[in-house]
């Protein structure tokens, strides 16, 4: 491979020793018009490998080709000459931002794209007449309400970013944490506190990205009971080499009284994104499942599995552990199909460390309709592996824009035969007896549908009703199980306005057959930012942008 | 040693070279194949080049780091991928070449000063796009495209 001289391999089909763990096999085709020279990588090599790399004399790694996501240049540029080589055109990957670029052999000429208006995170220093492509976004609520007590301790605790209503407070972020599948825009925190800290206290509430605070925080000083932020906002990027995580933490400067609370956050982004995680460590022997937009693992699949209300595609699948697996690994696999029957869609990950996988090849999608029903199978190797914890996410992007959802379940609790019950979404959590524990914090958006299943039919003569309800108030989302059907669904318009308490309800007639349920549903936010194209008129860092289409 | 230098050792005659770059094998986890630059090489040499059977370069990674050919494509116009986006080098004025779906007879985007000339845009087709860089405050001199197919073909200015 010296550039000195010139070697033939022909004569050599195979120049790598079979005594190595992983060997490459390399080939000069002799038979076929295909390929010159070929590398292939071995069969049992980890998906970690990166098949080819190309270093300086110093270490530094100048290209490499990983399995996943495409040839990669090292903060670098990947450049295509004219004929006379004093041209080109490059997508630019210098650290941050990456941009295309042409180069007309005196001056470089830049176009970049992203979410929001330019800024120095999207195009850095800027000069004159570079161009800006904004993203169109969408503001997906998260809302969630909490039946226990939020984090009452001097030091942080943890909420995942969207907990069961009975998810515990953690007391390692590890266990509270969600891997990002794609970039994200964060902002518009707030937490309502059903009791006051209590005199003397003062309670702070983050959102933690990275497991580090961010300016997206507030502090709730006594008496008040509510607190927000709506200035700031947290850019978040997925990384396939650190942790990049998100969570909610929670911290007190004296122990404060303790409170249920209710908070929301926006997430703007292209794509709503599907936050999953077992929220503790695995099992190492048995198999586990968890529903896409989950907290915790349930023993069957059944208990997890949750429903779709909406026509769209599922992409980016991105996962991690918490820590090395050691020895031994995690396979990671998504199921879909009609509930109880679902089968593998073929995305799956051999996981065995913190450093996020991104599903190869990264352009995969999985279609999703009304009522299929979704879970994760997580299942151990052979040879155990060490303790961790699996968090996974995807993106959902709906057939109608703006459209995302919500998903949960009773787990494996059945409800209640003859008592009104009430539960919110985000997992599979029982249904709780009283509303006020469960109640979410809403922002201004539509609900469209609502998709529900129980594990068993009423009996004659008995219903179990479904309602979504608004500030204590039945909406005209509601569903009735009758012994006609395992499977309701309501599609409408039920307007919710920003602040408002929402949950559902559970109301049994007559003692219906003991039974779960399971739920999707279907909202619709408004664009946030439509595409459109700026310009610099004025360079600088970020310079000065105008939007021209 | 978790690497094995193989160079040299499957070939007869390795002859007397000044700096060769290292072909590696790894048995790790992280790299299938390694080629690093053999110590003391000049920087002007490239620790990988290939070439075709007419001595021309095809495609380089230089030591600064540049990958380099006449055409990048992401995806390609054989095998499964029958429409890839591209840098598309092949002419004298290099663009971001777009794919249409079923071709590599996407749109091309060019930039440069000035109305779309020679000089700035190859032989166009229609729905060419033009980002113009010397005149970001003036409207409909901002973004053109090509209504016209041509050398350099008609362009419209629509921002």
């Amino acid at each position: 491979m010296s550039t000195k001289r010139s070697r033939s391999f022909i004569s050599k089909p195979d120049l790598v020793s079979t005594t190595l763990i992983y060997p490459m096999t390399l080939t000069t085709e002799t038979d076929t018009v295909d390929s010159g020279f070929t590398i292939t990588t071995n069969v049992s090599s980890p998906l970690s490998q990166s098949p080819l790399q190309v270093q300086n004399s110093a270490g530094t790694i100048l290209w490499s080709v990983p399995v996943a996501g495409g040839p990669k240049t090292n903060a670098k540029d990947m450049r295509a000459y004219n004929t006379a080589g004093t041209k080109y055109a490059a997508f630019n990957g210098q650290t941050s931002p990456q941009y295309y670029e042409y180069y007309d052999g005196t001056a470089s000429y830049k176009l970049f794209s992203g979410m929001g208006a330019p800024s120095t995170d999207t195009v850095g220093t800027a000069s004159t007449g570079n161009f800006y492509w904004r993203r169109a976004t969408y503001d997906y609520p998260i809302m969630v309400g909490k039946s226990v007590t939020i984090g009452a301790a001097t030091t942080n605790r943890w909420q995942s970013v969207a907990p069961t209503h009975d998810q515990a407070n953690q007391t390692s972020e590890n266990n509270a944490e969600n891997v990002l599948p794609a970039k994200a825009l964060f902002s518009n925190f707030k937490l309502i506190l059903a009791t006051a800290p209590g005199a003397g206290s003062t309670r702070t509430h983050t959102f933690r990205y990275n497991s580090a605070a961010s300016a997206l925080s507030f502090t709730i000083a006594n008496p008040a009971t509510s607190g927000s932020n709506t200035t700031d906002t947290v850019i978040a990027y997925p990384n396939n080499i650190t942790n990049k995580t998100i969570s909610i933490a929670s911290m007190a400067n004296i122990a404060p009284a303790g409170s249920l609370a209710k908070w929301r956050l926006l997430q703007t982004a292209p794509n709503q994104q599907l936050y999953a995680s077992t929220n503790a460590n695995t099992s190492t022997t048995a198999a586990r499942y968890m529903g896409i937009q989950d907290s915790g693992v349930g023993t069957t699949s059944a208990s997890v599995a949750q429903i779709f209300p909406d026509t769209g595609t599922l992409i980016s699948f991105t996962a991690c552990l918490s820590g090395s697996s050691g020895a031994g690994s995690y396979n990671l696999e998504l199921f879909k199909g009609t509930y109880g029957s679902e089968t593998s869609t073929g995305i799956s990950f051999t996981l065995t460390g913190t450093s996020p996988q991104l599903f190869s090849p990264y352009e995969t999608s999985v279609s999703v309709a009304p009522d299929d029903s979704l879970y994760w199978a997580i299942t151990p190797s052979a040879t155990a592996p060490t303790a961790a914890i699996v968090t996974v996410s995807m993106e959902y992007a709906s057939s109608t824009a703006g459209n995302y959802v919500l998903l949960g379940g009773s787990g494996t609790t059945n409800l209640s035969t003859t008592a009104t019950t009430f539960n919110n979404w985000y997992g599979n959590a029982a249904w709780n007896a009283t509303e006020a524990n469960v109640k979410a914090l809403a922002y201004g958006t539509t609900l469209k549908s609502l998709y529900a299943r129980v594990t068993s039919d009423t009996g004659a003569a008995k219903t179990r009703t479904c309602t979504f309800r608004i500030n204590g108030a039945n909406s005209a989302a509601t569903v009735t199980f009758n012994n006609s059907g395992v499977t309701k669904n309501w599609t409408g318009t039920v307007a919710i306005a920003t602040d408002d308490d929402i949950n559902l309800t559970s109301i049994p007639t007559g003692t219906p057959n003991a039974s779960r349920m399971i739920y999707g549903l279907c909202l619709n936010t408004p664009i946030t930012s439509t595409a459109t194209v700026y310009v610099c008129t004025a360079g600088g860092s970020p310079g000065t942008w105008s939007q021209i289409v | 040693m978790s690497k094995s230098n193989i160079i040299g050792t499957n070939q007869t005659t390795p002859g007397a070279m000044t700096a060769p770059s290292n072909l590696l094998t790894d048995a790790t986890a992280t790299t299938g194949l390694l080629i690093k630059q053999g110590a003391g090489a000049p920087v002007t040499q490239v620790p990988i080049r290939v070439i075709d059977s007419d001595a021309a370069t095809l495609w380089e990674i230089t030591n600064a780091g540049h990958c380099v050919s006449y055409n990048m494509k992401m995806g390609a116009n054989y095998g499964v991928f029958t429409s890839g986006v591209y840098l598309n080098g092949r002419n004298s004025i290099p663009c971001l070449q777009l794919p249409d779906g079923t071709s590599n007879n996407g749109i091309r985007i060019y930039m440069g000063s000035g109305v779309p000339s020679g000089t700035t845009v190859n032989t166009s087709v229609i729905g060419d796009m033009y980002y113009r860089i010397d005149t970001p405050s003036t409207a409909n001199q901002r973004i053109y495209m090509c209504t016209v197919a041509g050398t350099p073909g008609t362009w419209l200015g629509i921002a």
